[in-house]
C-alpha cells in the first residue's frame, strides 16, 4: 500500500512544530530553572544530605540528627509555638482579609481604591519601623500601659515578658499582612464569572445564597493561594521577633523554630539545624500538599 | 527573522547566566597558590653600640641622617649618643655629647635628706640640624624655701660641630625672660631653606593667670624663624598640634580651623591640595605612630598595624605596608618617628622596645621597596579573633621571625581604633564589639560559621568569647595533643583540665584568677565563703555618700575629701568598700559562677539562690539598692592602667578602696604582676599622704601622718566554686585547615617564651619558665621599691597553680539574664524564689537548645 505523502508531511511539521515550541520554551525557562536550581534545589538537596552527616558533612550519622531535633526541649518549645502561631494566624488573616475585601467591594469605587492603597502600605513599612513601633506601644511604660492604667484604670501589662507577646506578634502579623491578601481576595472575585450572578439572581437566589453557592466556590482556588502564601508569610514575622526580643525572647511564647535555626547555626549545630528544616520542609510540603487535593483540584 | 531574534535572545540570556554562573562558582577559595611580588623589604640599620631611647631621629634634604638616644639605665649611667650617617645608615660616625655632662646632675643627695635642691638644670628636646649643630632646650627650675615656690625657665641654645655653645635667642624667649616669665617650646621642625618652625607656649604670669579677661589664646604661638640667626620670618595665626610639612607646605591641624596648608616660603594660606578633613581626623586621631607626608600632599599614617598612605582624593586609606610581616608591628616595639626620602620613596623608622622599662633600647629600620619580593607567598596563614590582641599579634611576629616565607593574615571582627590606626584596647565583654560598624559578636559569628562549613575558614581559631565547647563538641577543631607533648614547660595544673580523652582541642596561653587582696594574716581568715560574707556583716558600713558641693568653703572641701577618699583607721573600714550593685555583683560572679551553671548541665537552682542571697546580704548590709545609691553609682567602675607598653590592666573601684585604705579587702581580676605591683605602690602612697585629696591646702601636706606600711597579700576569691580559673585567650587549629603544620607551629609560637614570658595584658602565660620570668622582673623591680620602704605583695604562684582545678569560659549572655533579677531582688522588687525562677525561665531555651 503506498503511503499518502500528502497526509504525512503535515504530521511531520507539526511535530516539528512542536519540537520546536518546547525547545523554544526550554530556553526561555532554562535561566529561571538554573537560577531555581542553584538557589533553591541544590542547597536544598545539600541541606537533605547535611542532616544525615556530622556538622562538618563528612561523617554519615544516620537518623541520630532527626532524633536529636526530637529529643531536643527547644525544638518542641519553638515547634509548638510556631504551630500555634500559624493555627491562630493563618484562619483569621484569611477571614478578616476576606471581610475586608467583601466590604472594600460593597464601597464606592474611588474609596475602595483608596482603602487598597491605604492596607499595602503596611506591607511597605520597614521592619525596624514596625519594631520601633511595637517598643513604643508595648514596652512596659509604653503608649498601651499608659491608655490601660490612666483611660481604663487597669493594672499595666508586661506585654514583651508574658504571654502577651505572642497576642502583640499576631496582631502585627495580621495588620501586616490583612491589606496584602485583600489585594489577593480581590482580585479572586473579579475573577469570578459576573455571569455566574447574574444566572443566580434570575433563580431567585438572596445575597446569602449567592455568596455561598456561587462566590465561595469561585474563590477556593484563590483561597488556596492565599493560604499558602499566608502559610509562608508567617514565618517571615520572626524579623519583628528577632529585632524586639534577640535571639533568646523574654517571654518565651514568642520564640519561634527561626529563632532556634537562628541560635544552632550560630552554635554552628548545622547538622541539627538542617534536620530540623527539612522536618520543617516535609510538614511544610505536607500542608501545602493537602490544601491543594483538598482545594485547588476545583480548579481543574 | 523575528523568531531568530527570539532564538539568539535566549541563547544570550543561558549565556549570559552560564557565565554568572561561573563567575561565582570561580570566586572565593582562601587565597593560597597566588603569588604576588612587590612589597617594601626591611633592613636594619642601627649603629654599632646603639643604646637607649631614640630621642631624636632626622633625615635630611640630602639622605643624611642623625640620631641622638638618651639612655638612662643604670648600667649607662645618664648619657646622651648621637650618630651621623651620609650614606642612609651603612656606616655611621659617633659624635662626642660630653657636653651634655654639664646639663646632667646628681641631687640624690639633696633627696636623700629630704631636702628639695634650691636649683635644678635639665636637658629637654634636642634637635639636630643639617648644619652639624644641634638645638637643645635646657630647663632650670629654681625653688625658694622660705615663699616655698618654684620658678621654671626653658632656654635654647644651639652648639656647633666645634663645640661652641651659643644661646639660640628668639623674641618670644626674650620678651618673656625680661618679664620675669617662661617659654616652653611644644614642638619644632626643620624646613626647607634654613628654616625653623616653633610651636611655643608663653607661660602666663600669676597677675595675668588671675585676670578673668585674660585671652589664654595668646599663651601658645607658631611662627617660622631663620635657623641660623633665630629671627622671626613670619608669624603663624594658628593654635593646634598634628604639624606635617613636606618641600613646600606645612600642614597644621589648627584646634578651631581643622587641617591648615601653608606656603613655607612665605607663610601665606596655600591652595595645594589636601585629602579630605575626614581623612586627615584619622591621621590626627592615630596615637602611638608616627606619620609623614610626602611632595604630592599624599599623607602616610604608619602605626603598629602598618603604613597606610592616604591621597588627595582618598576616601580611605590605602594599605601600603601589613605590620604583621615587620619588626615594628610586633607589640614588643613602639614606633618613635619615621623619615621619609622622596627619592627613591624609602623610609627609616626609629623604634624602641616598649617592654625594657629601664633604658626603652631603640632600632633604626630601614625599608626599601622591592619589586621582585615576594609580597604574598602560596604558603598563608590564616588567624582569626574576635577582638584584635597584643598576644595574638605577639605570636604572629614569632611566628613570622621563625617562619620569614610564610605570609600571615590576621583577621579580626572587631577592631575599634582600626581608623586611627592604633592598637585596640582589650577586650572589654558584653555581646556587641567596638568600632562604629554596628555588628555583634553573633554577627560575627555567624559570618565565621559560614565560612567554616564552607572549607574556607581560617586556619587557626583564637578562642577568645567564641563558643569553645561548641566548637568542641562539632569536632571543629583539632586535637593538639601532640603539639603540647614533651612541653614539659607547661603550667599542666592549668591545661590538664582542658584535656578530654587524652585529647586538648583548644589551648589555653592566658588566664587570669579571680582575687582577694587584704593584709596578710586577715585576708586568709577569709577564703570561706560564708566566713567572707559574715565578716562583711558584722564589719562596719560605707560611708554615707555626700554629694559634691563646688561652693563649699575649703575646709569643708578637705572633710568631703577625707571622709570619701583619705586613708581611714583599720577599725573604720568597712570590709569590703563595694558602692554600686553591679560591682557586687561582678565581683562575687567571677568566683560563684562555675557553680551556679555549666553548659552541659544548665542552672543549679540552689546555688544560683545562695549567690543570690549573698548579694543581697552584702547589698543591704551596704545600702546599695538604695535609690540614692543606685543613681550615683549605677555602672561599674573599673578603672585602667598601662605600664608604658601597649598593655592595659583593669583596676577595680574594691581594689582601689583598699589599696587606698578605705577597706580591709579588695577584688581584682589578676593576671598581671603590674596588679601587684601598683597595688604594692598605692598602698604605700596613701600611707606616706594620709591627707590625699586636700587639693586646696597644699600645706597641710606638710602635717601629714605616715602611715605604718601593710603587708598586703593575696588568697582566691571567696565564692561558690573553689578553684576557679578563666583561660582568657584560647587557641585552637580548625579540622579543616590547608597548612596543619603552619597552624601547630603557630601554637607552638604561641606557647614558646618569647611569646609567653611578655605581659601583653591578657593574664598570666601558662609556661612555668614565662611565669618565673615575669616574677623575676617583679621582683627585679621590687628591689627598687624595698629600698623606699614599700612592702611588695609576695606571690607564690605555686600555691596558686596548685589552688586551681575548674577552667570557666565567660559567658556575656548569661551574666547579663542573670544581673536583672538580682537587681531586682535587691531592690526588694522580687523574692528569692520569683528571682530564681525568673533566670531559670530566661535561660531555659538558652540551655534547651544545647541539650
Amino acid at each position: 500500500m503506498r503511503k499518502d505523502s500528502s497526509a504525512a508531511k503535515p504530521k511531520r511539521r507539526k511535530r516539528q512544530y512542536q519540537k520546536q515550541q518546547v525547545l523554544t520554551a526550554l530556553l526561555f525557562l532554562a535561566p529561571s530553572l538554573a537560577g531555581v536550581c542553584v538557589f533553591v534545589l541544590v542547597p536544598f538537596v545539600e541541606t537533605v544530605r547535611r542532616s544525615f552527616f556530622n556538622v562538618l558533612g563528612n561523617r554519615f550519622q544516620g537518623l541520630s540528627n532527626y532524633i536529636s531535633v526530637f529529643q531536643n526541649p527547644g525544638f518542641r518549645m519553638a515547634a509548638a509555638n510556631t504551630a500555634r502561631f500559624v493555627a491562630i494566624c493563618v484562619p483569621l488573616l484569611i477571614l478578616i482579609s476576606m471581610l475586608m475585601a467583601v466590604l472594600v467591594r460593597r464601597l464606592k469605587p474611588e474609596i475602595g481604591k483608596w482603602f487598597k492603597t491605604t492596607y499595602l502600605v503596611t506591607m511597605a513599612i520597614p521592619v525596624a519601623s514596625v519594631v520601633l513601633l511595637w517598643k513604643a506601644l508595648f514596652a512596659n511604660n509604653g503608649i498601651m500601659n499608659n491608655i490601660l492604667v490612666n483611660v481604663f484604670d487597669a493594672s499595666p501589662v508586661s506585654f514583651m515578658s508574658t504571654d502577651a507577646a505572642f497576642w502583640v506578634l499576631i496582631f502585627t502579623y495580621l495588620w501586616k499582612n490583612c491589606g496584602y491578601d485583600m489585594i489577593l481576595w480581590l482580585a479572586g472575585f473579579d475573577n469570578i464569572n459576573a455571569g455566574l450572578y447574574e444566572a443566580a439572581r434570575v433563580d431567585g437566589a438572596n445575597e446569602w445564597q449567592v455568596f455561598i453557592h456561587v462566590t465561595l466556590p469561585g474563590l477556593l482556588p484563590t483561597l488556596f493561594l492565599i493560604t499558602v502564601l499566608s502559610l509562608i508569610n508567617t514565618f517571615k514575622v520572626f524579623r519583628e521577633a528577632y529585632l524586639v526580643g534577640g535571639a533568646y525572647p523574654e517571654s518565651n511564647s514568642i520564640y519561634l523554630l527561626q529563632h532556634l535555626f537562628n541560635n544552632w547555626y550560630t552554635q554552628l549545630d548545622v547538622s541539627r539545624l538542617c534536620a530540623a528544616a527539612v522536618l520543617l520542609a516535609v510538614v511544610l510540603l505536607g500542608i501545602i500538599l493537602l490544601l491543594k487535593r483538598a482545594w485547588g483540584d476545583e480548579e481543574e | 527573522m523575528m523568531k531568530r531574534m527570539k532564538r539568539i535572545g535566549s541563547l544570550l540570556l543561558c549565556a549570559l547566566l552560564a557565565l554568572g554562573l561561573f563567575a561565582a562558582c570561580g570566586g572565593g577559595g582562601n587565597g593560597g597558590g597566588n603569588v604576588t611580588y612587590g612589597r617594601y623589604v626591611e633592613e636594619d640599620i642601627s649603629p654599632e653600640g646603639m643604646r637607649g631611647y631614640p630621642q631624636s631621629f632626622v633625615m635630611f634634604s640630602d639622605g643624611s641622617l642623625d640620631l641622638i638616644t638618651s639612655d638612662w639605665s643604670e648600667d649607662a649611667g645618664s648619657s646622651y649618643l648621637r650618630w651621623r650617617s651620609t650614606d642612609g645608615g651603612a656606616n655611621w660616625q659617633q659624635m662626642d655629647m660630653s657636653w651634655t655632662e654639664q646639663y646632667i646632675n646628681d641631687y640624690s643627695e639633696y633627696y636623700e635628706r629630704g631636702e628639695t635642691p634650691p636649683e635644678e638644670i635639665s636637658l629637654g628636646s634636642m634637635y639636630p640640624l643639617e648644619s652639624g649643630d644641634v638645638l637643645f632646650q635646657v630647663y632650670t627650675w629654681k625653688y625658694d624655701a622660705s615663699a616655698d615656690f618654684y620658678s621654671s625657665l626653658s632656654e635654647l641654645y644651639r652648639i656647633t660641630p666645634d663645640g661652641t655653645i651659643t644661646p639660640f635667642s628668639i623674641a618670644e624667649i626674650e620678651e618673656a625672660k625680661a618679664g620675669g616669665g617662661n617659654v616652653h617650646v611644644q614642638n619644632m621642625l626643620t624646613l626647607p631653606g634654613g628654616r625653623l618652625f616653633l610651636s611655643l607656649y608663653i607661660e602666663p604670669s600669676q597677675a595675668q593667670m588671675n585676670d578673668p579677661s585674660f585671652d589664654w589664646n595668646s599663651t601658645e604661638r607658631m611662627a617660622v624663624y631663620d635657623v641660623l640667626s633665630g629671627e622671626k620670618i613670619y608669624d603663624l595665626p594658628y593654635r593646634g598640634w598634628n604639624v606635617f610639612a613636606n618641600s613646600t607646605t606645612l600642614f597644621i591641624n589648627d584646634y578651631e580651623k581643622g587641617f591648615q596648608a601653608i606656603n613655607i616660603a612665605d607663610g601665606s594660606p596655600s591652595t595645594a591640595p589636601m585629602p579630605s578633613e575626614e581623612m586627615m581626623m584619622r591621621i590626627a586621631n592615630s596615637w602611638q605612630g608616627s606619620s609623614f607626608v610626602d611632595d604630592e600632599n599624599n599623607f602616610y599614617m604608619v602605626t603598629a598595624r602598618g603604613m597606610d598612605k592616604i591621597t588627595v582624593e582618598a576616601t580611605e586609606p590605602e594599605k601600603v605596608m601589613d605590620g604583621l610581616n615587620y619588626t615594628y608591628g610586633s607589640p614588643l616595639y613602639s614606633i618613635n618617628s619615621v623619615a621619609f626620602s622622596p627619592g627613591d620613596d624609602s623610609m627609616v623608622m626609629a623604634v624602641y622596645d616598649n617592654q625594657n622599662y629601664e633604658s626603652l633600647t631603640g632600632r633604626l629600620l630601614r625599608y626599601v621597596w622591592d619589586d621582585d619580593a615576594v609580597a604574598t607567598s602560596d604558603n598563608v596563614l590564616r588567624v582569626y579573633s574576635l577582638y584584635d590582641n597584643y598576644s595574638v599579634r605577639l605570636g604572629l611576629s614569632e611566628f613570622k621571625r621563625q617562619n620569614p616565607d610564610v605570609t600571615v593574615q590576621y583577621e579580626t571582627a572587631f577592631d575599634p581604633y582600626a581608623d586611627g590606626g592604633a592598637m585596640p584596647m582589650s577586650r572589654g565583654g558584653g555581646t556587641s564589639g567596638g568600632g562604629d560598624t554596628g555588628m555583634t559578636e553573633e554577627d560575627a559569628l555567624r559570618a565565621l560559621n559560614t565560612e567554616l562549613l564552607n572549607g574556607t575558614g581560617p586556619d587557626v581559631l583564637i578562642l577568645d568569647g567564641l563558643p569553645v565547647e561548641s566548637f568542641i563538641e562539632k569536632g571543629i577543631l583539632e586535637d593538639l595533643a601532640g603539639v603540647l607533648d614533651g612541653n614539659g614547660d607547661l603550667l599542666q595544673p592549668l591545661v590538664a583540665p582542658m584535656y578530654q580523652d587524652g585529647k586538648i582541642y583548644a589551648v589555653p596561653t592566658n588566664f587570669f584568677v579571680p582575687t582577694l587582696f587584704g593584709e596578710s594574716g586577715y585576708v586568709e581568715s577569709l577564703a570561706d565563703f560564708d566566713t567572707f560574707l559574715a565578716a562583711i556583716k558584722d564589719g562596719v558600713g560605707i560611708p554615707e555618700y555626700i554629694e559634691y558641693d563646688p561652693n563649699w568653703a575649703e575646709e569643708e572641701m578637705n572633710e568631703y575629701y577625707q571622709k570619701m577618699y583619705g586613708a581611714r583607721p583599720e577599725e573604720e573600714q568597712p570590709v569590703f568598700y563595694v558602692e554600686s550593685l553591679s560591682d557586687l555583683f561582678v565581683s562575687f560572679y567571677a568566683s560563684c559562677a562555675p557553680a551556679i551553671f555549666s553548659e552541659k548541665t544548665g542552672i543549679n537552682r540552689e546555688n544560683l539562690a545562695a549567690f543570690l542571697q549573698a548579694v543581697k546580704d552584702v547589698s543591704d548590709r551596704y545600702g546599695l539598692a538604695d535609690p540614692e545609691m543606685m543613681n550615683m553609682y549605677g555602672g561599674g567602675m573599673v578603672s585602667s592602667f598601662s605600664m608604658g607598653g601597649y598593655a592595659q590592666y583593669d583596676y577595680s573601684s574594691t581594689l582601689n578602696r583598699y589599696s587606698q585604705r578605705q577597706s580591709r579587702v579588695g577584688y581584682s581580676r589578676l593576671g598581671s604582676y603590674n596588679i601587684l605591683q601598683n597595688v604594692s605602690y598605692q598602698i604605700y602612697y596613701s600611707g606616706q599622704n594620709n591627707n590625699w585629696g586636700k587639693v586646696v591646702d597644699d600645706t597641710a601636706q606638710a602635717d601629714t601622718e605616715t602611715l605604718p606600711a601593710l603587708s598586703p597579700a593575696t588568697i582566691s576569691m571567696p565564692g561558690l566554686a573553689s578553684g576557679a580559673y578563666f583561660p582568657t585567650l584560647m587557641v585552637g587549629v580548625t579540622t579543616t585547615t590547608g597548612q596543619p603544620e603552619l597552624s601547630r607551629a603557630f601554637v607552638a609560637a604561641m606557647l614558646s617564651e618569647d611569646v609567653q614570658k611578655y605581659d601583653m595584658g591578657n593574664g598570666f602565660p601558662v609556661t612555668r619558665s614565662a611565669m618565673q620570668y615575669q616574677y623575676a622582673n617583679y621582683t627585679r623591680r621590687d628591689e627598687y621599691m624595698v629600698q623606699q620602704g614599700i612592702n611588695m605583695i609576695p606571690f607564690d604562684y605555686e600555691t596558686l597553680l596548685s589552688s586551681l582545678e575548674t577552667p570557666f569560659y565567660t559567658n556575656s549572655y548569661l551574666q547579663d539574664v542573670i544581673y536583672k533579677p538580682v537587681e531586682d531582688f535587691c531592690t526588694g522588687n522580687t523574692t528569692l524564689e520569683a528571682a530564681v525562677d525568673q533566670i531559670v525561665s530566661e535561660t531555659e531555651l538558652y540551655f534547651a537548645e544545647r541539650q
